[in-house]
């Protein structure tokens, strides 16, 4: 049940620039947009402009699994990780396209070869011979808005996608 | 998250150095209370952005110092003994 706002209205003759009904309505708004900030305090600390279990998204294939932030501001450095088993070199794929929108920062390791073709920046890492191979790309997203694209890695395809804050 | 975090802890860095060093009042401050006040806005500014200078940056920054002081000045309203204790701190301090 809605509590009745408990303001005693006084009728005086004083011309006073005054409405109570609007100031009822001010502090009602008042109240409403500090909601609004806890909700927004909230969303942040779960990441909804970057940095949270909102942002992270992780994409399995058999072999690989690729964790990436779905969620960024512009040019604000994201990293990009892959773990990937695998006894032979590893061949990332990035297209050109997609690259466009992003400045690549550094690559951990970095790659002992890498190449140019069919609209894909190649990159090419050696493989270890037990566990994982965790390879990073630090990005720094150029462009506003929504951006895609599709990675290959070891001829599988994972297909992400960004959304970059201004 | 460490938005939240790097926000969270500049404010009660802040709040607490002042509150130790006392409240003035507007009329007492001086020019050099000025100078000062903009050489701590300029040093907070780095450790509060970091590199990211983007407007999403600054806006969420600025939500998380108004939303921290709204929670702040609530629980004041609603806990005499804190507002009793940053009185009796104000005393001392004069």
């Amino acid at each position: 049940m809605q509590r009745k706002p408990q303001i005693e209205t006084i009728k005086h003759s004083l011309d006073l620039d005054e409405r109570l009904p609007h100031k009822i309505k001010g502090w009602k708004a008042q109240r409403l947009c500090s909601i609004i900030v806890l909700v927004v305090i909230g969303l942040t600390a779960l990441g909804l402009f970057g940095g949270g279990p909102l942002s992270w998204r992780e994409v399995k294939k058999p072999g690989i699994a690729l964790q990436y932030e779905v969620f960024n501001r512009v040019d604000n450095e994201m990293d990009i990780g892959l773990q990937v088993r695998t006894r032979r070199p590893l061949e990332v794929a990035l297209p050109m396209r997609y690259l466009d929108h992003f400045k690549v920062e550094k690559i951990v390791p970095d790659a002992y070869k890498s190449s140019i073709s069919q609209g894909y920046v190649r990159y090419h890492f050696n493989g270890v011979s037990e566990g994982e191979t965790i390879v990073r790309f630090f990005l720094s997203p150029k462009e506003v808005g929504t951006i895609e694209g599709v990675w290959q890695v070891d001829q599988q395809h994972f297909e992400l996608t960004h959304f970059i804050y201004p | 998250m460490d938005l939240i975090l790097r926000g969270v802890a500049v404010y009660l860095f802040l709040l607490v150095l002042f509150r130790v060093l006392g409240k003035r009042s507007l009329a007492e401050t001086t020019t050099f209370d000025f100078v000062l006040l903009l050489i701590i806005g300029e040093a907070t500014q780095q450790a509060l952005l970091g590199n990211d200078f983007s407007v999403t940056n600054a806006l969420i920054l600025i939500t998380i110092l108004m939303g921290v002081d709204m929670i702040f000045s609530k629980l004041k309203g609603q806990y005499k003994k804190l507002q009793v204790r940053a009185g009796l701190r104000l005393s001392l301090s004069l």
